[in-house]
């Protein structure tokens, strides 16, 4: 009898938990986890045999499984209860703070990246007598880092960018700046992004390194966008408990003016914020919509100014500040932009360039190479 | 596809074992079979022919010695021919690029390397055949004449792609006749579930911190760290092994098989003699029936058993990978055995067993750093780190150390008869209240079900370690 019931509840569950998977309705989209989900994959004779169908449909199954979220947290639970202080790569700091790993495997491509923005900068010192200027950000994983768990190992960003600031002409290097306001709410706790006060500290130094002087910050007379922020790393981490959310603010759109705003595929608007994004779940995604090849934004600005950004997703809450300085901003993401740089630059007539990544994307990135390819 | 899957236990598995318990007794074997063979091809699109090969030559091969009952010399003949095939299909698919390779460094030669992968499971499944025609031979079991039975013993894929090879006297009886029953598969589900947890909590768990230690580092590692990591893998190829035997044996309980144990506790050894009879049984008795008694065993004096038992290990070792790594690890326990039944044994039962315990488990931990690399100069890296080559300690260890000490502590336990006690202690407890005791075992059994179906869904780290063999 014991052994019916014990077989029977069994039968149940898994029959259930089949069913329901079947069943249950498929989304395209992770918003927890803020990316597409996989989707079924195309059954042919081809992709049986070369074991590509059986694997897709295993990444697929994981991804739409029911309650997936809840099974994410069960994990999540879990590894806290057994004393992991980190899951998924990301760590489980004080005041609840959720800091991405980055790990010597992480750093190992900084050098490399490091020659071609250096190789980059001479070119167009050389060719347009312009001054490059370089900005690598820390992350709170490296700012905060006496909220990282005990004993938590990370490689040393500081070293990196003392490295940085060696090989690199025109290099900004804000972790003094970052470090005397890391008191302050500059990093947001479960997203892997500065706030806009950490990039308007940022942008302080970049005007410093212009030779002039940023506006003080109650001039942008930031306005609260969501205080509902769940981001990135409180996703990686799983355990989606709801608290600690974030607050996005950004400067008024007011303060910045009226602006063109052309994306890559030739779409116009009139402002670099997206206020629809501010409810979805990727609430940082309310600067410039998000990442894309080549955007570029004409402002009020009438000084013939044109600013070439080769940047990461930090830029995007940098951007706001930016908009008084320059007649026109150009946004390039190398990793989607097939274009070639000296050609753009001709084209447009830049006459400012910066570049801007975080740490940890800047050291991982595969495609700044590219930079320096002339066709 | 492994059992650790999501697919596995959320498609395959609930449909399969449905459509089992539907069917009349006559289908079922059709039924497995064609599971089995769904099941095999999901990883192994292609080299299914491979295995639908050897079904159908060791199938002739049995049916064969039967016709020759009378004929002893045409029955040795079809055995030998046997051997040869097997090892020869073995010898292709597994070794062949070893063998080349190894004559290109000998004899300087540029010998074009073969395209062929390892089918998974080859070693398993020849393995099995194998033992059918030799139980055929020796009349220890009759000869299957239904092909599809035959395929079903060959392909059966609970002990498929890892284990434990299954002798066919052992199942030869239940291929024909078995039953099942309510009993047998809450045995069944629990002994899976046990499994599951141990290669999906632990075994996966525990490899990461071992892969972590490991990767990008080329062997270079602190004492501590270098330590923590030889304990680390110690740890996940039992738990990944013995996990997946255990979910071997209770899916063969749902389907009315009775396989025989695989593991006992090894790591409770108090000495290589004994570890050999608790770790991996089925092979160890694979090539003790097959090989070591008939090269004569112990029976023909002290020198011809040295040689059975250097030859026996030779191939244990050669058997786990083609790579000179896993030839010196089986050399390596050989030694050992010599060593203890020859020398050792006269002193080590004076030893407190604290003593002969440690002693075991060092020469265990060791062998399984010699069986971790497959690349000397790694190996040699890691064996200088352990002893200090790179320094003693660093942060990254304590952080390792502390963010898994409770798994450690876990695996420490589980890797020992404790807990199989308590449960039983626990039973006679509760004799008065079978119906609170009933609650807490589903609540258990639940728990590691849920939890391991957790650690599936958010995974990034599932790998098989005994996969490639």
């Amino acid at each position: 009898m014991r052994n019916k019931i014990f077989v029977s509840l069994f039968a149940v569950l898994l029959l259930a938990l089949a069913i329901a998977n079947i069943a249950a309705p498929k989304k395209e989209f992770s918003d927890n986890e803020n990316r597409s989900l996989a989707s079924f994959p195309k059954l042919t004779v081809e992709s049986l045999k070369d074991g590509s169908f059986t694997s897709d449909f295993a990444t697929y199954l994981a991804d739409h499984f029911v309650l997936r979220d809840w099974w994410v947290s069960v994990k999540a639970v879990a590894e806290e209860a057994t004393g992991k202080t980190s899951n998924n790569g990301v760590f489980k700091g004080k005041d609840g703070y959720l800091l991405d790993s980055f790990d010597e495997e992480s750093a190992a491509g900084f050098l490399a990246n490091c020659q071609s923005v250096k190789e980059f900068i001479a070119f167009t010192k050389e060719t347009y007598g312009i001054d490059t200027k370089t900005i690598i950000a820390p992350t709170a994983t490296q700012i905060l880092s006496q909220k990282l768990p005990p004993f938590a190992v990370t490689a040393d960003g500081n070293a990196l960018l003392d490295e940085a600031a060696k090989e690199l002409d025109g290099f900004i290097n804000l972790t003094p700046v970052m470090e005397s306001h890391k008191d302050e709410y500059i990093y947001y706790r479960t997203d892997h992004h500065w706030t806009n006060l950490g990039a308007y500290y940022a942008y302080t130094e970049y005007k410093k390194a212009c030779g002039e002087q940023a506006e003080p910050f109650a001039y942008w007379e930031c306005e609260t966008v969501s205080d509902s922020f769940f981001g990135t790393t409180y996703s990686r981490y799983g355990l989606f408990d709801g608290r600690n959310a974030d607050t996005v603010s950004a400067p008024s759109g007011k303060v910045l003016g009226n602006m063109t705003v052309t994306n890559s595929k030739g779409e116009v608007s009139s402002s670099i914020y997206f206020p629809e994004k501010a409810t979805g779940k990727d609430k940082y995604l309310y600067f410039l919509g998000g990442n894309d090849s080549l955007v570029t934004v004409d402002t009020q600005a009438q000084n013939g100014k044109t600013l070439l950004l080769i940047k990461d997703s930090y830029a995007n809450s940098f951007l706001p500040y930016l908009i008084g300085d320059y007649q026109k901003i150009l946004l390039v993401d190398m990793r989607y932009y097939m274009g070639v740089i000296p050609d753009l630059i001709a084209e447009n007539g830049v006459t400012d360039i910066l570049i801007l990544y975080n740490l940890k994307s800047f050291a991982e990135d595969t495609y700044i190479q590219y930079i320096n390819f002339t066709e | 596809m492994v059992f650790s899957s999501l697919e596995f236990l959320t498609v395959f598995l609930p449909v399969v074992l449905l459509l089992y318990y539907l069917m009349p007794d006559k289908g079922r074997n059709v039924l497995l079979l064609l599971a089995s063979l769904v099941f095999y091809a999901w990883g192994e699109p292609v080299y299914i022919v491979i295995m639908l090969g050897s079904i159908a030559l060791n199938y002739l091969f049995g049916l064969g010695i039967d016709r020759f009952e009378q004929k002893k010399n045409a029955q040795k003949a079809i055995l030998i021919v046997s051997v040869i095939v097997n090892l020869l299909m073995l010898g292709v698919f597994k070794y062949g690029n070893f063998v080349i390779e190894n004559i290109n460094a000998v004899a300087h030669t540029a010998l074009p390397e073969t395209k062929l992968s390892l089918p998974i499971g080859i070693s398993f499944f020849t393995f099995q055949a194998m033992s059918y025609v030799f139980d055929v031979y020796r009349k220890d079991a009759e000869a299957q004449k239904n092909i599809l039975n035959f395929g079903l013993y060959i392909s059966l894929f609970p002990q498929l792609i890892a284990g434990p090879i299954v002798r066919y006297k052992t199942v030869a009886e239940e291929i024909n006749h078995r039953k099942v029953s309510f009993d047998l598969a809450a045995q069944g589900i629990k002994r899976f579930l046990v499994g599951l947890a141990k290669k999906v909590l632990l075994a996966n768990n525990i490899g990461y911190l071992w892969s972590c230690l490991t990767e990008n580092t080329d062997g270079h590692l602190t004492a501590a760290a270098a330590w923590l990591g030889a304990i680390a893998y110690t740890f996940q190829i039992y738990f990944d092994f013995s996990g997946y035997s255990d979910m071997a044996i209770g899916l063969g309980n749902l389907f009315g098989f009775h396989f025989l144990e695989n593991f006992n506790y090894p790591y409770i050894s108090t000495s290589i003699t004994e570890f050999w009879r608790r770790w991996h049984i089925s092979l160890g008795t694979w090539f003790k029936e097959y090989v070591y008694i008939p090269l004569g065993g112990n029976r023909k004096g002290k020198l011809r058993q040295v040689r059975n038992i250097l030859i026996v290990w030779l191939l244990t070792g050669l058997w786990h990978g083609a790579s000179w790594n896993f030839v010196f690890w089986g050399l390596y326990y050989g030694l050992f055995l010599l060593l203890e039944k020859f020398v050792l044994n006269r002193f080590l039962p004076k030893l407190p067993s604290v003593v002969r315990h440690l002693y075991t488990l060092l020469v265990v931990v060791f062998g399984w750093v010699i069986f971790a690399f497959d690349d000397t100069a790694q190996l040699f890296a890691f064996l200088g780190s352990m002893f200090g080559a790179n320094g003693f300690a660093e942060g990254d260890f304590v952080y390792s150390l502390a963010s898994n000490a409770v798994l450690l502590l876990i695996l420490l336990l589980a890797s020992t008869p404790l807990c199989a006690s308590l449960g039983k202690k626990l039973e006679r407890e509760c004799e008065k209240k079978p119906a609170a005791f009933t609650v807490l075992e589903t609540v258990w059994y639940l728990l590691l079900f849920v939890l391991s179906v957790g650690y599936l869904v958010d995974s990034t780290y599932n790998p098989f370690i005994y996969f490639r063999f």
